[in-house]
């Protein structure tokens, strides 16, 4: 009795360490991650919808409303941990009675109940894995151990008892029936049956999130370590626009060309870019462009939904003073019961009237559609910052210059004034209109960056410790088909 | 003992009932306006349609409305939904239009009162409309899809059929079915990509098809069929599209290059005329026969750019200046060729605008097209109307905000897209084309939108609904039948 009970708390103790550590991994380790999976998500409980999103699904359906009903509850925080770690701890617990009854040791009914929680945990670190998948492991896990418990009814009750041997043949056949019971619900689309957790990717996460908290101080600093990556290049210079530090520091940074500023949404690439990439124009305030990424980051997302691009796109209607266009969405955000209130406060404020000239832009046409912007506002600093850096990473002096005189220039930005030493030399007209807005120091470095590139004759390798994050060097060693 | 279980049954079914379903008590008459989802308020309705449900909008938690004298339809919460034998007994048998009064009471979800809205009206028309309809489903992503479908609609039930699933052809695009005939027995819809084609039927035989040769500039894109379904008329687009920065306006598509073909099912060729083909100093688009064949409608402007295909940078800052006039050209059905003489049937120059998409009516009365303010995409012009002109030349220019309309066999019913509602979804609507008092001028309808099983369907629906096409046969094709076609049979190329 007493040793029973020894080891029945030996076991709770150990089923509570799985469930605290799946709750610290999930927690401490990929917070940002399951948050990230609630923002391309949105769920009603209404037929109508359900029919609209889940229709290819058949049998499944069932168990991803399941799960994607808990998953819009990763939208508060700790919430998310604490449900995987409670699913993931049942499957454990369940595996582990499964194996018992089928005669397992309680040593590999142990491990084999650990190994199918840590490798739930790594897949549901992958960016596409519903919460569903790991509800159907869950129903797995209790089909195995309900055959189990006949087999073992079976083996009490029968005058010949089950051998060893039988008995592996018996957990064969339970593993396998439970398989099939659940035939029709294998696996849900686009869960893979691995993924491996990358934290990378999480910081990834914890920069968009931060931005979707509009916290850009704090996407500005865990970005900075990670601008390596296109993503959080593009979020670190969103973040320093904000702040008119746009042009500081691009030429530090290791990936060149235009997409630092402006993110294409891409259907196979990172799912970051489904909820970031309206984000600087929404910034800019071009709301044709922010609309159209907002839809495609929704397009491309598992559901075709996104609770996030969905309040976007009712703020970017609001913003155009589009009360039928808002109305679309907030309808179908205060019906949820995460983002009602959030809707409802929404439906309560006034709409902005914004009215821009109209032209027309091609897709990828981006410094029509800033000049416009600046044709009606002036004043719109984000804008010229980006326009003026556009110009500059697409090797358009020309542009940068047109720029220049027609809107004017940021005052204190070595960029600029870089840009504009080199405008002076290919053009001495413009050294009137230029001249002034160029530091001593700047205009001292560039007489230097010249003398050395003579010197080297033109050697990029030798100039590169003195002269890499300049725009000159930019300029002379980053040919365009490069960038 | 047996009796008196019974009577208990039935008493504490009935109490429970009672306590479901509310009953309007202590009404009280409606401070505000009543506003319902679709708005469904005093329109005309053909004979045939599926039962409108609606839903009211504001605080309210349940709702008892009154159809007509006989049906009562008592609900908690905001949506009505009209049982369809119920909906039979209203609608059916009608020979002559007839009125019906909706009376609404709504109980209020604020102070829990019940309040009476003034009744508004249905009049049924005994004119029926085509039993189904084709539309594409597509989310507003512009130049980009990634869950496109091609269904079919029983417009008399609720009832959805997808004729193509993009998602199972690879995520290829396809563009809207177009159907032709007196009862539309042909159709067409193109599927781009690799392994795709025209589609085409004709009396439920199917073929895949190549429409272009060497001499055209490009595939088809927009296109009818001769009555005979022997021959369609296309025009071939260079289709660009591009963004407005202005509030609501969105979306632009030009054409850089565009001109018309014929083609000959029977002999598997394409036929040009050097009046409308190739020709570089015009754009020629949505060309459309005339109900008896003998005329091919048809929009064009001139090139901003002169003589020389211009490049999308050029001509983007003119787009605002191109403006599409309808003309039409003759047809001999015998040979197959197109006539030696253009005459214009609407100046644009003169008139203003910009018109887009002609269709004839079915019986050779009517001439609806849309008229917009510039361009060859009015779908997301808000200014786009609808038109019609008469035989004689007479046009017409209607209130109703709508373009890619398609007419009923009959010639009284229209299905039309709009965007009217939220700017960014297209829906489906129904207007009735009659004609007035005078004799001469059409009158349209208030327009319905297309009605659904659920109200709210068009609230959650993130897709649009595009290029709505009417017909009176069902479509012999599905996904299964594509993706062999797709998959397994190489397009017969035209000479």
């Amino acid at each position: 009795m007493k040793l029973k009970s020894h080891s029945s708390i030996l076991g709770m103790a150990l089923t509570l360490l799985a469930a605290v550590s799946v709750f610290a991994f999930f927690e401490l380790l990929f917070p940002y991650t399951l948050r990230h999976k609630e923002q391309t998500m949105f769920l009603l409980l209404n037929d109508t919808w359900i029919d609209l999103h889940y229709r290819d699904l058949g049998l499944q359906k069932c168990i991803a409303v399941a799960g994607d009903w808990l998953m819009q509850l990763f939208y508060y925080p700790y919430i998310g941990a604490l449900i995987v770690s409670v699913v993931l701890t049942t499957i454990g617990i369940v595996l582990y009675h499964a194996a018992r009854r089928l005669h397992a040791p309680k040593w590999i009914a142990g491990l084999l109940s650990a190994l199918a929680m840590a490798w739930e945990s790594c897949r549901i670190c992958g960016e596409d894995y519903p919460l569903g998948s790991t509800l159907q492991l869950l129903l797995w896990t209790v089909a195995l151990w309900s055959i189990a418990r006949m087999l073992q009814s079976w083996r009490n009750t029968e005058a010949a008892p089950l051998t060893n041997k039988r008995m592996q043949i018996a957990a064969l056949i339970a593993v396998l029936l439970s398989s099939l019971t659940f035939s029709g619900f294998t696996l849900l689309p686009k869960a893979k049956w691995w993924s491996s957790p990358r934290h990378d990717i999480e910081k990834l996460y914890a920069i968009d999130s931060n931005a979707y908290y509009g916290d850009w101080q704090k996407v500005e600093e865990l970005s900075y370590p990670m601008l390596d990556y296109p993503i959080a290049q593009y979020y670190h210079n969103l973040a320093k626009a904000y702040q008119g530090r746009l042009a500081d520091g691009l030429m530090n940074q290791p990936i060149r060309g235009t997409s630092r500023l402006f993110m294409p949404v891409d259907k196979d690439g990172n799912h970051v870019q489904f909820t970031a990439a309206n984000e600087a124009w929404w910034a800019i305030g071009e709301m044709t462009t922010a609309e159209h990424a907002t839809i495609l980051g929704m397009i491309f997302a598992p559901r075709h939904t996104g609770s996030r691009n969905m309040r976007r796109l009712a703020q970017i209607a609001m913003r155009r003073g589009d009360k039928d266009g808002s109305m679309k969405y907030l309808r179908l955000l205060a019906q949820n019961p995460v983002h009602s209130s959030w809707a409802k406060k929404q439906m309560q404020k006034e709409l902005q009237e914004m009215t821009l000239p109209d032209t027309l832009s091609l897709s990828g046409e981006h410094s029509a559609t800033l000049r416009n912007l600046l044709n009606h506002n002036p004043k719109n600093l984000i804008a010229l910052d980006y326009l003026l850096c556009y110009d500059l990473l697409s090797h358009n002096l020309q542009g940068f210059t047109d720029d220049v005189m027609r809107y004017g220039c940021p005052k204190g930005h070595r960029l600029y004034e870089e840009a504009m030493l080199v405008v002076m030399q290919v053009n001495p007209d413009m050294r009137e209109q230029l001249k002034p807005m160029v530091a001593e120091s700047t205009y001292r470095d560039f007489v230097r960056f010249n003398q050395t590139f003579e010197q080297s004759k033109g050697n990029g390798k030798m100039m590169y410790s003195q002269f890499h994050n300049t725009y000159w060097y930019y300029l002379q060693f980053h040919v365009i088909s490069d960038i | 003992m047996k009796k008196i279980f019974g009577i208990f049954q039935t008493m504490v079914i009935g109490i429970a009932l009672a306590a479901c379903t509310p009953s309007p008590k202590d009404v009280k008459p409606a401070t505000e306006d009543l506003t319902i989802y679709p708005d469904y308020k005093d329109i005309l309705i053909p004979c045939n349609i599926a039962p409108l449900n609606f839903m009211i909008r504001g605080d309210y938690d349940a709702v008892s409305v009154r159809l007509g004298n006989e049906q009562k339809i008592e609900k908690r919460g905001r949506k009505v939904i009209i049982d369809s034998e119920e909906w039979q007994k209203l609608t059916g048998n009608t020979h002559e239009e007839r009125v019906i009064d909706i009376s609404v009471t709504a109980r209020s979800s604020k102070d829990g009162g019940w309040y009476e809205f003034p009744s508004f009206t249905w009049t049924i028309s005994p004119d029926s409309i085509d039993t189904f309809i084709t539309y594409r489903l597509i989310e507003p992503g512009y130049e980009v899809w990634d869950k496109v479908e091609i269904e079919e609609r029983c417009i008399e039930n609720f009832t959805t059929r997808t004729l193509a699933d993009g998602k199972r052809l690879g995520n290829r695009c396809m563009n809207c079915h177009t159907h032709g005939g007196d009862k539309g027995q042909y159709s067409f819809f193109h599927l781009r990509g690799q392994g795709g084609g025209t589609i085409l039927n004709r009396d439920q035989r199917l073929r895949k098809v190549t429409l272009r040769n060497e001499e055209m500039t490009g595939g088809a894109v927009y296109g009818d069929f001769h009555p005979s379904g022997r021959f369609a008329v296309f025009s071939t687009n260079v289709i660009i599209p591009s963004f407005h920065s202005e509030g609501i306006r969105r979306f632009e598509v030009f054409d850089t290059s565009s001109d018309l073909c014929l083609a000959d099912f029977d002999s598997s060729e394409m036929r040009l005329s050097p009046l409308v083909s190739n020709t570089a100093s015009t754009l020629e688009t949505f060309p459309c026969f005339s109900a008896d064949g003998r005329w091919i409608y048809f929009c064009s402007a001139p090139n901003p750019c002169g003589d020389t295909i211009p490049s999308p940078y050029d001509l983007k800052d003119h787009v605002s200046d191109i403006h599409y006039s309808l003309y039409r050209i003759a047809f001999d059905d015998a040979e197959g060729t197109f006539g030696d003489e253009i005459e214009t049937v609407y100046d644009a120059e003169a008139k203003g605008g910009s018109v887009n998409l002609p269709k004839c009516s079915p019986d050779g009365r009517w001439l609806m097209f849309s008229l917009s303010a510039n361009g060859t995409f009015p779908i997301w012009h808000s200014e786009t109307r609808l038109c019609l002109t008469d035989a004689n030349g007479n046009s017409y220019t209607t209130e109703e905000n709508g373009t890619y309309h398609s007419w009923s066999h009959n010639s009284r019913w229209i299905a039309f897209a709009s965007k009217r509602y939220d700017g960014q979804y297209g829906r489906v609507y129904f207007a009735h084309i009659n004609t007035a008092a005078d004799g001469k001028s059409p009158v349209m309808s208030k327009p319905l939108v297309m009605p659904q099983a659920d109200p709210e369907m068009d609230d959650l629906n993130l897709r649009s609904f595009n290029i709505p096409d009417l017909s009176n046969v069902a479509t012999p094709i599905d996904t299964e039948t594509i993706n062999r076609l797709v998959e397994h049979t190489q397009a017969e190329s035209f000479q």
